[in-house]
């Protein structure tokens, strides 16, 4: 026991403790602060060791009309607490959101969050839009620093002849789109679907409403927020897991 | 055909034998077998003998591929202590093991994630090299993260 670890199994231990502790342990050692200073940065990358990891926090999207100046807001809701809890960040008023940080995104949506991390990006346009190069910004609140990551052109092309697909509303953590799928033109409800790219195929999760009513758009790991459904101020949360 | 059996020397000595398809599953192993055909004792200096027939216990696993992912979950979980899971992440990592390494990491950074900075310096075996001012500076400006 008098040895110290070797440095290369305290990375590997580093890589798979969630944020919220990796600041605390900052502390531990000089090697650790330098290392977790860059974390967020090699944790995105290695998104499929983390793949097994439980996400003990995550963060979910809230857009309220009532915020001006286009700024949006972030609240940080904790994955283990029970539901009622998660509802009450909902429909929470802004000024009494204690654990709510702001930050402003003129033009910019958020795509998604996981391990504490939030995926920032412009409009994610048409999915039929092959030539639309974005950039994606991953951002650690907790650090409060972000970077810049390159996008692909594109993936896959999404072919549904018999639907028409309104609206991307965010991704699932194996990449799988989840999007708002109009079955006819005339119909003014729509369904949620996640579009399989083996399979070439849109699932239905079982969520409808009116069209365009879905403005949840972040979506984690089992939660989708679905916002001013029946035009009030009304928040949703529809499970997309399965 | 008799399967091929390979010997393992421990640190401290000790021999251990497990049959040539079995150990292949580390790649260090492998490539020293590919190299050399490792007919004679391989010599494993940085791991002792308890961790080593730990390894050897999970190279025996008769497991369809399927279920690998929960067993290595439950061996890590059984062999819960972290001065045994941190002996065995380093086998692990030396022997070029993946899942049983990726397990028992895991394992170590949730049995540690709530610990206090003390308990993780000294789970971890990490001296501290910050002065008490150096870590306030820091608590300070990370303040709403705690």
């Amino acid at each position: 026991m008098s040895t110290c670890l070797p440095f290369d199994i305290q990375v590997e231990i580093m890589k798979r403790l969630p944020v919220q502790s990796l600041i605390l342990f900052r502390s531990v050692c000089k090697a650790w602060d330098s290392l977790i200073k860059t974390k967020e940065v090699e944790s995105v990358s290695s998104v499929d060791d983390e793949k097994k990891t439980q996400d003990r926090e995550s963060l979910s999207f809230v857009d309220d009309e009532k915020e001006t100046d286009d700024q949006e807001s972030v609240s940080s809701v904790d994955d283990e607490k029970e539901t009622e809890d998660r509802e009450s960040v909902s429909s929470i008023d802004d000024e009494e959101e204690t654990e709510e940080r702001r930050i402003c995104c003129g033009g910019t949506s958020i795509i998604g969050g996981s391990h504490g991390l939030l995926c920032l990006s412009d409009h994610l346009g048409d999915p039929n839009d092959t030539a639309e190069t974005q950039t994606a910004v991953v951002w650690n609140p907790a650090i409060r620093k972000s970077v810049a990551v390159d996008v692909p052109n594109m993936l896959y092309t999404i072919n549904q002849p018999n639907a028409s697909i309104e609206w991307v509303l965010g991704f699932r953590e194996s990449g799988e789109p989840i999007i708002e799928v109009q079955d006819d033109i005339m119909d003014p409800t729509s369904t949620l679907g996640v579009y399989d790219p083996c399979l070439q195929h849109i699932k239905d999760l079982g969520i409808c409403g009116d069209n365009l009513s879905f403005s949840g758009s972040s979506y984690t790991i089992s939660l989708l927020l679905l916002d001013h459904v029946d035009h009030g101020q009304i928040i949703r949360c529809g499970d997309v897991k399965r | 055909m008799s399967k091929k059996t390979l010997t393992l020397m421990s640190k401290d000595k000790q021999l251990f034998n497990i049959e040539e398809h079995l150990a292949v599953q580390s790649v260090t192993i492998r490539n020293m077998v590919k190299e050399d055909g490792a007919s004679s004792v391989i010599p494993l200096p940085r791991v002792d003998s308890e961790t080593l027939a730990l390894v050897i216990e999970y190279l025996n696993r008769q497991q369809a591929p399927e279920e690998d992912e929960d067993y290595v979950k439950k061996f890590v979980d059984e062999r819960g202590e972290i001065p045994t899971l941190l002996e065995l992440a380093q086998a692990a990592l030396d022997l070029d093991i993946k899942k049983l390494m990726d397990a028992a990491c895991m394992k170590v950074a949730d049995l540690i994630k709530d610990f206090t900075l003390e308990e993780v310096r000294e789970a971890l075996r990490i001296e501290n090299d910050r002065t008490p001012e150096e870590e306030k500076a820091i608590r300070d400006e990370f303040q709403w993260a705690f």
